[in-house]
């Protein structure tokens, strides 16, 4: 049921607005010594998203279950085999989708205020985080894939200009290169995908309903079983790479971990709660597409576990507090595309949800670490901070429970749910499951070290540092709670166990039910959800245990840099080390472009010149001055025409 | 109007050099007024394009002269559709704004400049108004003597050089198609350009492949395709920053436009035929460009190269012979008209505050020059093809086209030429703005006002026009590029057909 | 009688070797005579021929050597005289050091 809405043009263009006005001020005051007056300027920046979040409530609480909004505002691309119009589509899944991304967006630019205190740039971070969170409304409100693909790549600029906002280090820069660039190798894979969908279904294939309609239609059954079916491959392949890119999955995750050079608010925002979600978000909106192709499916499971896994050993040879964090929220995407593989979209957009609370906590509460320890990162030379900042800690510790998933919090709910779709799946759903419940140890174990290392046992750094560590002002704290409280309690939403409590998965019903039932079949009966409840709680306190009681009695020394070494540095850097594979090469070729091709051409041109000048200097000696030269030439030219021409008449 | 707009570049020209030495000073602000009302007059062209949806404007033949010994007669007549609009407007934005950021460097002998500039963009605006072949590749040959003279008079340390290989390539390169248009002379008894299609479609097929590659070769040399480049490099790196933004935004068009409106309207079948090859040719030319600009130090050289690949993927486009790729091809050649414009100015002033155009000497100008740095970012991320620019409405549309008509595996190739666009123009920004700069103790210098009248409307129709394409699409003669057989239909049969001024 | 044949060979013997002379010998006056020798040699090829011819044919080949004749005694004298000028400016007589018109 959709209906025709005339304001939701309005949710991208508040933030919008207040990117250009914030930029206009920066940019005016970019040669005063001080920047622009920080009170205003924050006030501006945090009013925007606010604005468009209570706009996107609003909404929201008119919007029955099942109905939609639709609004085309204008044509965009309008050519022979393509219309292309800027259209919204306001329906359940991005209405979840926005309501925690404008949510959180404010939120976490509240905390930028007081984080980013003092720093010259301050205006044109908040400049930049708005015009973030507009290509992250553009994303998930686009009623079609082109204009998905404009916030895909918006999203992915914003990314490049936060990562380096430091832009005096060069590190930084290289960091922020190092994503644009993977983002758009899988940008490429992106665009192929629509290709591929235009070409299956003509004009119908960009946009999301008309999509889902074509799909459906059974004159269209007897394409898609032949000819089509290759196409259909093709678009899922294609598109499922532009995820890998943008949702760090394997094998286009290693920009990710680089990515915490930027501002510890842009690795809460983008690199935990939103940014890095689209991928799933993609997946779940093309599910009708998806559910096509069973290989593909598969694949996506796989890949998701084999990040899952993957990531989660890395995330044990971390010192930096926030590589920790980056390997484990790539972890907790590898067990959304997961879930997503195994048919159970819903759940793997309600992992999404909770995934934004308890990431962006743990995120912003290490954020408040590292603001209170003036800038310290490695946990080697933390310790002991439980007493020295215990309303940091406790956030923490909020977060810290939900990644695990103790019962109760929404960590728990999400991935419980999580890990009984995974078992139920029809293709290999038991060892897909023992796997995830493997990994599911692995995050217990790297997250309590974390945990232990930066607040127990004592403090290994330099004593100045600490005595000057202080807890953050309001306007960091107020944020951090309120996410704290919510990864306690998002997960009530959903909470399997608890009869009636299922809005969420209701909501998502209309957009993914169909998808899922051809995806997974028929419901059929296995173990009761207590008893995943029962194996999920027991990993995380094994997990738990274990690292309590090896990360207490072994303390690691700070020496050196907080980088991983020996085989932690292989394993971490092993994609990276593929990626070489591509990169060299391309390299190499680019130097015997320049060097020999180009030189040959050169050489080439030199020789036709100098051909010409030869047989110029040549011809130029018959200009010689002598007079006796030029008289036999005349005559002996005479002479020769005179036969030409007597030998023609004869 | 036609005879108006193609006029005025000539008349500007004949005031400027009518201005006695004594009042040379005034030849900078008269060249701009001279150049906006240029710039007035080929909107004036567009929006009657956009208001009348896209019906051409020509004007009624004016026999010239008879070619001795065949049965043609070569005729003035001016043809303009939303393509050569476009190229017009273009070609008079880039010539004003390059005017107004070059005086700065010229200075003295600007009245010598001024007066090049406008001859070149008589010959430009020739070059794409012209109906009859024969004007059309008078024309074409005209570019060059004031295009070589700039570079000669204005340009660096080894201009002499540059301006000779510029010429000669051209000069030879369009030997060949002063040859065809005599056999099509001979052999067809017309020079007019709406005429030939009809006309060499009964000669044999050898004939007419050697007419469509003496005509291809021509505009491959001026785009420039692969084996044909040589020139490009020297010439853009060597003449001066604001002529090689006219250069890269407007001549380099010519090219693709002799593609679009000249080789493939003329010689259907041969271009079906050979479609592939030269798409593959184009694409080739894309990563080559891309690769060799990631070694670049020489800021001009690498935009050189970075032009080059641009164009490649433009010619491509042409050669799918599909409809909204050739659409994109138009959006693109203006997208990259005022991006590849806008870049070189940006990038004249840096050379000009520190006599250099090694990208390692400059660096950290996002912090000392925040208003350039800001521009020249988001230039390059225009330039990148980022939605919603207009770039990215090109690219998307040529890209599908390839697709769709030479498959997934070329179109995934052309597709890697936009990954390696984005890995050079980045490493430039990095190069150029961030980091720490080289030179603190120096005072920082800034984009002055008057440069940013000249750049920012370039920037800003970027956006603007990314956002609305259909101010563009509208234009166009929606004959341009379809089913070639039917291609020939482009041109009206006779000039009643269209709107006559 | 005389053959004509061969007093075209020796007609044209004499040219060749007047032209050959005037080619070949860098001294300005034997240029000169060797050109007068060619002259000649055209001279006796159009008397041999009026042997040959009656009438008014014949004729021509009479009156036709006097107008040659008499051209070549102007050219020869306006030759001579500027070879006079030419010997008072460059102090030389030899065809090889009159280079101005080299490139």
């Amino acid at each position: 049921m959709i209906s025709q809405s005339n304001y939701l043009w309005i949710l991208p263009l508040l933030p919008l607005l207040g990117s250009a006005i914030l930029g206009a001020i920066a940019l005016a005051t970019s040669h005063h010594e001080k920047g622009a007056n920080e009170h205003r300027t924050g006030f501006l920046a945090v009013l925007f998203p606010a604005l468009a979040f209570i706009l996107t409530a609003f909404l929201s609480l008119q919007l029955e279950i099942g109905h939609s909004l639709r609004q085309v505002v204008a044509p965009w691309i309008v050519a022979d085999a393509i219309t292309v119009n800027f259209g919204f589509l306001f329906d359940d899944l991005s209405r979840i989708m926005l309501l925690f991304i404008t949510g959180i967006g404010s939120l976490i630019t509240l905390y930028s205020v007081g984080y980013m205190h003092g720093d010259r740039g301050f205006t044109r971070f908040m400049a930049y985080l708005n015009l973030f969170l507009f290509s992250m409304i553009t994303l998930v409100l686009a009623d079609n894939l082109v204009l998905t693909f404009l916030g895909w790549e918006g999203v992915g600029l914003c990314s490049y200009l936060l990562i380096g906002f430091w832009h005096k280090e060069a590190a930084n820069g290289a960091a922020a290169n190092k994503a644009f660039l993977v983002n758009r190798a899988g940008d490429l894979g992106f665009l192929l995908g629509i290709f591929a969908l235009m070409t299956l279904a003509g004009p119908a294939g960009i946009s999301y309903t008309e999509l889902r309609e074509w799909l459906h239609n059974p004159l269209n059954a007897e394409i898609l079983a032949g000819q089509g079916q290759v196409l259909v491959v093709l678009a899922a392949f294609f598109l499922f790479w532009g995820c890998t890119a943008k949702s760090a999955q394997i094998p286009l995750l290693t920009w990710l971990p680089d990515a915490m050079a930027g501002p510890t608010p842009v690795s809460a925002l983008i690199h935990a709660a939103t940014m890095v979600t689209s991928g799933v978000y993609l997946v779940t909106r093309m599910s009708d597409l998806f559910v096509l192709s069973p290989a593909i499916m598969h694949m996506i499971a796989f890949v998701g576990l084999g990040t899952a896994m993957w990531a989660a050993i890395s995330g044990l040879f971390q010192d930096d507090i926030k590589k920790v964090l980056a390997y484990s929220t790539v972890s907790q995407l590898g067990f959304m595309f997961l879930a997503a593989g195994c048919g159970a979209f819903d759940a793997a957009i309600f992992h999404v949800f909770t995934h934004a609370f308890f990431k962006a906590t743990l995120f912003l509460g290490a954020g408040s670490v590292i603001h209170a320890l003036a800038g310290e990162q490695d946990l080697r030379k933390m310790g002991g901070l439980a007493k020295t900042l215990p309303r940091t800690f406790l956030i923490l510790v909020f977060g810290w429970v939900s990644i695990i998933g103790i019962p109760g919090t929404a960590g728990f709910w999400s991935k419980d749910l999580l890990l009984e779709r995974v078992y139920n799946a029809p293709f290999m759903g038991h060892t897909l499951y023992y796997a995830a419940l493997a990994t599911a140890v692995l995050t217990a174990i790297y997250m309590t070290r974390m945990m232990v290392l930066a607040f127990m046992g004592k403090y290994r750094g330099d004593e100045h540092v600490k005595a000057h560590a202080h807890e953050s002002p309001w306007t960091m704290q107020l944020p951090m709670w309120i996410l704290a409280i919510g990864s306690l309690l998002a997960g009530f939403l959903w909470a399997g166990m608890i009869p009636g409590a299922d809005l969420f998965g209701r909501t998502l019903s209309s957009i993914v039910g169909d998808a899922q039932r051809i995806a997974v079949g028929a419901e059929h009966e296995g173990p009761s959800a207590f008893v995943f409840a029962v194996l999920g709680t027991a990993a995380a306190v094994i997990g738990l245990l274990t690292s309590f009681i090896i990360f207490t009695k072994f303390v690691p020394s700070p020496v050196g840099l907080p980088a991983p070494r020996g085989f932690g540095k292989v394993w971490t850097f092993a994609f990276d080390s593929l990626h070489a594979l591509f990169i060299k090469p391309t390299r190499a070729l680019a130097w015997v472009l320049q060097t020999i091709v180009q030189s040959l051409f050169e050489a080439l041109q030199n020789a036709i010149g100098l051909f010409a000048i030869q047989t110029s200097d040549l011809l130029r000696k018959l200009q010689s001055g002598s007079i006796r030269l030029q008289l036999g030439l005349s005559v002996g030219l005479t002479l020769l025409i005179a036969v030409a021409i007597l030998g023609r008449l004869f | 109007m036609l005879h108006l707009l193609l006029a005025s570049p000539f008349i500007a020209a004949l005031i400027i050099a009518l201005v006695p030495a004594k009042f040379s000073r005034i030849a900078f602000p008269l060249s701009l007024l001279l150049g906006s009302i240029i710039t007035i007059l080929s909107f004036i062209v567009v929006s009657n394009g956009a208001s009348s949806n896209g019906a051409p404007m020509a004007t009624e033949p004016f026999a010239w002269f008879h070619i001795p010994g065949t049965a043609a007669t070569v005729q003035y007549a001016l043809f303009s559709d939303g393509l050569s609009a476009w190229m017009n407007v273009l070609a008079s934005v880039l010539t004003l704004s390059a005017l107004w950021v070059s005086f700065s460097s010229v200075r003295e002998r600007f009245a010598m400049f001024a007066i090049s500039v406008f001859l070149m963009q008589g010959a430009l605006f020739g070059c794409f108004l012209a109906s009859d072949a024969v004007l059309f590749f008078l024309f074409f040959e005209a570019l060059v003597p004031p295009a070589a003279l700039l570079i000669a008079s204005f340009g660096g340390p080894g201009r002499k050089r540059a301006a000779i290989l510029f010429a000669a390539f051209t000069l030879i390169g369009s030997a060949p198609m002063a040859v065809a248009l005599w056999a099509i002379a001979t052999w067809t008894g017309t020079t007019d350009g709406t005429q030939i299609a009809h006309a060499v479609a009964s000669l044999p097929f050898v004939k007419v492949s050697l007419l469509f590659f003496a005509f291809a070769l021509a505009f491959a040399v001026k785009t420039p395709l692969l084996p044909f480049h040589g020139w490009q490099a020297e010439t853009y790196s060597e003449a001066p920053t604001g002529v090689t933004a006219i250069l890269s935004g407007a001549m380099a068009k010519v090219g693709v436009f002799g593609f679009l409106r000249w080789t493939i309207p003329l010689f259907p079948q041969v271009a079906l035929h050979y479609a592939l090859p030269i798409a593959l040719l184009g694409v080739a030319t894309m990563i080559y460009g891309s690769l060799v600009a990631l070694r670049q130090h020489d800021i001009k050289r690498l935009l050189a190269f970075s032009s080059l690949a641009h164009l490649g993927l433009a010619v491509a486009g042409c050669f799918t012979l599909y409809q909204s790729a050739i659409d994109g091809v138009v959006l693109m050649l203006i997208a990259h008209g005022f991006s590849a414009g806008a870049m070189f100015l940006l990038a004249s002033l840096p050379e000009r505050w520190s006599k250099t155009c090694n990208i390692s000497s400059f660096g950290g100008m996002a912090g000392r020059s925040p208003i350039f740095a800001v521009l020249f970012l988001v230039t390059c991320i225009a330039a990148v093809a980022v939605p919603p620019t207009l770039g990215f409405v090109g690219e998307f549309l040529i890209l599908q086209g390839i697709w769709q008509t030479m498959g997934p595996e070329i179109a995934l190739l052309a597709g890697l030429g936009a990954i390696l666009s984005a890995a050079y123009t980045l490493r430039l920004v990095q190069a150029m703005l961030f980091g720490k700069a080289s030179n603190e103790h120096e005072a920082a210098k800034e984009i002055s006002i008057g440069e940013m009248f000249a750049i920012v409307p370039l920037i800003v129709a970027l956006f603007v026009l990314g956002v609305a394409p259909s101010a563009v699409l509208r234009t166009i003669d929606p004959a341009v590029g379809k089913n070639p057989t039917a291609v020939a239909t482009a041109y009206p049969e006779k000039p009643s057909d269209a709107t006559l001024r | 009688m005389i053959d004509i044949l061969t007093v075209q060979i020796i007609a044209a013997l004499l040219f060749c070797i007047g032209v050959a002379v005037a080619l070949v010998r860098r001294n300005i006056f034997f240029v000169l005579m060797g050109v007068e020798l060619a002259l000649n040699a055209t001279n006796l090829s159009f008397i041999g021929f009026s042997r040959t011819f009656s009438g008014s044919a014949s004729m021509v080949g009479q009156i036709v050597p006097l107008f040659s004749i008499a051209v070549a005694a102007a050219e020869a004298c306006v030759g001579l005289a500027m070879v006079i000028l030419i010997f008072r400016a460059r102090e030389s007589l030899d065809s090889e050091s009159f280079t101005s018109l080299k490139e």
